[in-house]
C-alpha cells in the first residue's frame, strides 16, 4: 500500500467518522435537521430528521467497511452536497443543524472542511481507498485498535475545531 | 500499517491546527484585555496602565514636607512655604505637555477652582522653565486662585515620578499626608479624601453643576478685566447698595 492510497484510505475514514458522528447526534436531538429540512422543502418531521441521521450512520459505516471506488464516491457526492448546502447556509447566515443541535452557526472552516472531504472522495476515485477489511489483515489487531481509537480522537477533533469555529463566527470573529 | 501511520499524522495534524486556534485565541484575549488597561496579574505588564489613581511609586505617606522655590511664569522667583503654616497645601505637579494635565489645568482655570475650602491652597508645580514650553504654559496657568511655581527641585525633592501628580501637605505637622495620580480631579479628589478622611476633597454628595464653557469664559474675563482695574473681591465699588447703606 503506498502512501497516497493510506491517505485517501485515513481522510475517506475521517470524513466517514465525521459523517457518523452527525447522525449519531441527530437521532436524539433531530431538531437542528428538522429545521434544515424544513428550509429546504423536504420532510421535515422528527422521523424525516432521524431517518437522515440513521442514513448518515449506514453511510459512514459503509464508506469505511467497503472502501475502494464506489466509497470514494459515495463520499464526494455526500460532501459535494455539504459543502453547497453549508455554504448557502453560511450566506443566508442560517444555523447548520449539523450536529443535533440547533444554534450552530456555520463557519467558513465549516465549508472548508466539508469541501476538503469532498476532494478526499474525488482523490479516492483515482487512488481508490482500501477496505477496512484489507487493513485489518495488514496491520493486525493491536494496531487495527489503535487505528479506531485514532479515527475516534480524529472525529472528535474535527468535531470540536468545527464547534470552536462556529461560537467564533456567532461572535462576529475572525473565522467567520 | 500505513493506513494507521497517516490517521495518526492526521490527528496529530488537527491537535496542532487546534492548539495554534486556542494559542490564538489566548492572545486576543490577552490583547484585548491589555487594550482594556486590565492585566491578568496583579504585577503584569498589563497593571501598568491602571485608570485606577494610585499612589506613585516612592510614595511614602507622613514623611517630611519640604517648602518650595521657584521661578514664576514673568521670571521672578518665589518660595512657598508648606512646613509649619496653618494651612494645608495641595502640590499637583503638572506639566503643559502631558493631556491628562489639561483636565487639571481646565479645572483649576474655573472661576470656582478645584471647589476646595480656603484653609487649603492649591499650588500648582511645573518643571523650571528650561524644561517647560513658556507659551504652553502661560495658555494653561490660571490667572487667580492657585498658586503656580516652575521649580524642577521641588519635583525631585517629592520624587514626583510623573505628571499629574498630587501630593498632599499638612501644615502645621509638615507632613504629606497622601499622594498619588489619576487621570481625572475627581480621582485624585477621592484618593486624597481616603488619605486625609477630609472630605471636602469630594464635597457634598450632590455633583457639581458644570457650567456652559462660554458662560465659565466670560466670567473669568470678567473677573481678569476686573482684576487689572485694581479692583478685588469685596471692592465696596461692587456693591454701590451696601454703601448707601451705610451711608444711610
Amino acid at each position: 500500500m503506498d502512501a497516497m492510497e493510506a491517505l485517501v484510505t485515513a481522510g475517506g475514514w475521517l470524513a466517514a467518522g465525521v459523517l457518523i458522528l452527525g447522525g449519531v447526534a441527530k437521532l436524539p436531538e433531530p431538531d437542528g435537521a428538522m429545521a434544515t429540512l424544513h428550509r429546504l422543502h423536504l420532510p421535515s418531521g422528527r422521523v424525516a430528521a432521524r431517518l437522515l441521521g440513521l442514513g448518515e450512520i449506514v453511510t459512514g459505516l459503509a464508506v469505511i467497511g467497503v472502501g475502494s471506488r464506489p466509497a470514494a464516491a459515495v463520499l464526494a457526492v455526500v460532501y459535494a452536497a455539504f459543502t453547497g448546502l453549508a455554504a448557502w447556509q453560511r450566506a443566508a447566515q442560517l444555523d447548520c443543524g449539523c450536529f443535533g443541535t440547533s444554534a450552530t452557526a456555520v463557519s467558513a472552516r465549516h465549508v472548508a472542511t466539508n469541501a476538503t472531504f469532498a476532494l478526499v472522495g474525488l482523490v479516492g476515485l483515482a487512488v481508490p481507498p482500501a477496505t477496512l477489511a484489507a487493513v485489518a489483515a495488514d496491520a493486525g489487531a493491536l494496531a487495527t485498535v489503535a487505528g479506531a481509537v485514532l479515527l475516534v480522537t480524529g472525529t472528535m477533533l474535527v468535531r470540536v475545531m468545527l464547534g470552536r469555529a462556529a461560537e467564533t463566527a456567532a461572535a462576529g470573529g475572525l473565522a467567520r | 500499517m500505513s493506513v494507521i501511520v497517516a490517521l495518526l499524522a492526521i490527528v496529530v495534524a488537527l491537535l496542532a491546527v487546534l492548539v495554534a486556534g486556542l494559542l490564538r485565541t489566548n492572545a486576543e484575549v490577552l490583547r484585548a484585555l491589555d487594550r482594556l488597561g486590565e492585566g491578568l496579574e496583579e504585577d503584569g505588564p498589563g497593571a501598568r496602565r491602571r485608570r485606577d489613581p494610585e499612589p506613585g511609586p516612592n510614595a511614602r505617606t507622613g514623611r517630611e514636607a519640604v517648602d518650595l522655590s521657584g521661578a514664576t511664569l514673568d521670571g521672578g522667583a518665589q518660595i512657598v512655604r508648606v512646613n509649619g503654616v496653618d494651612q494645608d497645601t495641595l502640590l499637583l505637579f503638572l506639566s503643559s505637555g502631558c493631556l491628562t494635565c489639561q483636565s487639571f489645568w481646565d479645572a483649576l482655570r474655573e472661576p470656582g477652582g478645584l471647589g476646595l475650602p480656603s484653609r487649603i491652597r492649591v499650588v500648582a508645580v511645573t518643571k523650571g522653565l528650561d524644561q517647560e514650553s513658556p507659551s504652553a504654559l502661560a495658555e494653561v496657568v490660571p490667572r487667580r486662585g492657585a498658586t503656580v511655581l516652575h521649580s524642577s527641585a521641588a519635583w525631585a525633592d517629592y520624587e514626583v515620578p510623573g505628571s499629574p501628580y498630587a501630593v498632599l501637605v499638612e501644615g502645621r505637622s509638615g507632613t504629606v499626608v497622601g499622594e498619588g495620580t489619576g487621570t481625572t480631579w475627581d480621582q485624585v479628589a477621592n484618593m486624597l479624601a481616603q488619605a486625609s478622611g477630609d472630605l471636602a476633597y469630594v464635597g457634598t454628595d450632590q455633583p457639581r453643576e458644570p457650567k456652559a464653557p462660554r458662560d465659565m469664559a466670560v466670567e473669568r474675563d470678567t473677573d481678569a478685566e476686573l482684576l487689572a482695574a485694581g479692583i478685588t473681591p469685596d471692592d465696596p465699588s461692587l456693591y454701590p447698595g451696601r454703601a448707601d447703606d451705610a451711608r444711610g
